[in-house]
């Protein structure tokens, strides 16, 4: 086995091996992903609530307060 | 018990069978399918929730998705569906497809986050939206929601 039949089979064969798994795995989730939203797009993704798992204390006497925010468009 | 206590005992557990999480959003894990943000970003949002949380002592939330037609109703929908902590929660609502974010504060967050603090945040998440970077929008309204809140005097050291 001269040098290039060495670097051949130690090299070409390892190189051809990791594009494969490259192209197989990366390469359809790459097609399949959805475009970056820009505003004006519509939203076909299913709603998402988030939130954390601390625990709350909620007072045992509540104000009558009424509930307050804001809201705003982009 | 009577034959037709029961009978409609029944027929009351049905009713609420059939009526359990309507009105209400899914809560917890939904895996990676269809999920609007990637995983950096859902990480980041997650340590953003706990760390205002914790600073807090509010139950802060974060819908993304649609508001249906009156978008205000939906979110303080959203709130009050959290039920006995709705009171001292506060809920950062976005719709990118109705172009609309929706801050809504319980009774008593409303006390410690004001309209104009809410207003701020919803600046600042349209801001980023407009950009279309929602995440950035999200995590970023979030924490100006959780400053403006103020961390509470017991928990300056944690």
């Amino acid at each position: 086995m001269n040098f290039f039949e060495g670097a051949l089979v130690f090299l070409g064969i390892p190189l051809i091996v990791v594009i494969g798994a490259y192209l197989i795995s990366v390469v359809p989730a790459r097609s399949k992903a959805r475009p970056a939203y820009r505003p004006g797009d519509p939203w076909d993704f299913s709603a998402r609530f988030y939130t954390g798992d601390t625990s709350v204390d909620v007072p045992q006497y509540l104000t009558d307060s009424s509930l307050g925010g804001a809201r705003g468009t982009w | 018990m009577a034959r037709g206590e029961i009978e409609s005992y029944l027929a009351a557990l049905e009713d609420r069978q059939r009526r359990h999480g309507e009105g209400s959003a899914t809560v917890g894990p939904q895996g990676d399918v269809d999920s609007p943000l990637n995983r950096d970003e859902l990480e980041l949002l997650d340590d953003v929730l706990i760390e205002a949380e914790r600073v807090t002592g509010l139950r802060v939330t974060a819908y993304l998705g649609d508001l249906g037609d009156d978008t205000r109703a939906a979110a303080e929908g959203l709130l009050t569906s959290l039920g006995a902590e709705a009171p001292v929660a506060v809920l950062l609502a976005v719709s990118p497809g109705q172009r609309v974010v929706e801050v809504v504060t319980g009774g008593e967050a409303s006390r410690r986050i004001s309209e104009r603090a809410a207003r701020l945040a919803v600046m600042t998440v349209t801001a980023a939206c407009g950009l279309g970077e929602i995440a950035n929008g999200l995590v970023n309204g979030l924490r100006i929601l959780a400053d403006q809140a103020g961390t509470l005097p017991d928990r300056t050291t944690w």
